[in-house]
């Protein structure tokens, strides 16, 4: 008898354990370093996500849209407007086993359909001033290594920190000039030529999310 | 010595791979030349006013090229009051040429328009006439 009430106990604590693993959580995120850098630039860029909690795992979707302006290329007035999609699967590496709190860090996949214009202005001597409009369209698929930090503010807010290295995996359309910017993955070019044109980017993430389960 | 010579030719060599010629980025120029020259007093091209390229008669002219249309006329008035015309017509494309060019444009397809009253223009480079 001695012997097995450990051994019951020790299944109820397993039984409570793995219901407890079982509880899934979910939070809508927002994106707000990315939003507040290109609102004082001038642009848009909104990031609702959906991020998924269950055991060790945080399955996270993005669905993005920016509206970027800029002058690039000390010559060129740039526009960027465009959307993404990305789906991720992040691993808890710190942290507990259960809840939302802990070191995450794993891989996405996302896809990105973005129009740039450049208008671009000659000068003229004799005749008036000539001004062109350069226009490309790209959608690029990227892989994307991701890692957060989620911590709970009070009972339903949560903070999220991260850094996001994306590899845009097809080539660009480039015929006008490089590729500047990748909605969702951020800015590729830094007065390059096309052939020196990056896939790779870094991107800082601050996100705020709320726990609506 | 032979180690200077060496070092001067690398250093030349180096100039003259080095210095690429980029497209336009502004207005650019035709090159008109006249194996046979006429005196023209006064050299212009139509837009809203007549304002002159050139007042003193030259068998070499640069004239400016209207990049906002697809075409350009210049007049060559002699003192006489009569005139020749020459008209081009071209197409205008502007993208990245590289690092160190930024955006240029360059003009396409060059031709010689109907307005054209010398019997004899021909197209001698890519942006240059000859008129015979």
């Amino acid at each position: 008898m001695k012997k097995v009430i450990p051994i019951v106990c020790l299944c109820m604590l397993s039984l409570a354990s793995s219901a407890q693993n079982r509880i899934t959580h979910y939070s809508i995120d927002m994106e707000l370093l990315k939003t507040t850098v290109w609102l004082l630039e001038g642009s848009r860029y909104i990031s609702p996500q959906l991020s998924v909690y269950h055991k060790h795992w945080m399955f996270q979707t993005a669905f993005g849209s920016a509206s970027i302006d800029d002058i690039v290329y000390q010559e060129v007035d740039y526009n960027n407007s465009g959307w993404f999609v990305s789906v991720k699967a992040l691993h808890r590496i710190l942290g507990k086993t259960q809840g939302i709190n802990g070191v995450y860090m794993g891989l996405g996949l996302g896809i990105s359909d973005y129009t740039e214009k450049g208008d671009i202005t000659f000068g003229g001597n004799y005749f008036d001033d000539f001004r062109a409009t350069l226009k490309q369209q790209n959608r690029s698929y990227f892989v994307q290594w991701s890692a957060r930090i989620k911590q709970k503010l009070g009972d339903k807010w949560i903070i999220g920190q991260g850094i996001d290295i994306t590899h845009i995996v097809n080539s660009y359309n480039q015929p006008e000039f490089p590729v500047y910017y990748v909605p969702g993955s951020g800015i590729v070019n830094i007065f390059g030529d096309r052939a020196d044109n990056e896939s790779f980017s870094f991107g800082l993430s601050i996100n705020i999310g709320y726990q609506i389960r | 010595m032979y180690l200077s010579n060496l070092l001067g030719l690398a250093l030349i060599s180096t100039f003259m791979c080095c210095s690429i010629e980029c497209d336009f980025k502004s207005e650019p120029q035709l090159d008109v030349s006249f194996a046979n020259p006429r005196e023209y007093v006064l050299v212009y091209a139509l837009k809203d006013e007549v304002d002159p390229i050139t007042t003193r008669p030259s068998s070499f002219y640069q004239l400016p090229i209207n990049l906002s249309s697809k075409n350009t006329i210049y007049i060559f008035t002699l003192a006489s009051g009569e005139t020749d015309t020459l008209e081009v017509t071209y197409s205008v494309d502007v993208s990245f040429e590289s690092k160190r060019c930024g955006f240029t444009g360059v003009l396409e397809d060059l031709n010689i328009g109907e307005a054209t009253t010398f019997e004899s223009a021909n197209l001698s480079g890519s942006s240059s006439i000859r008129i015979q």
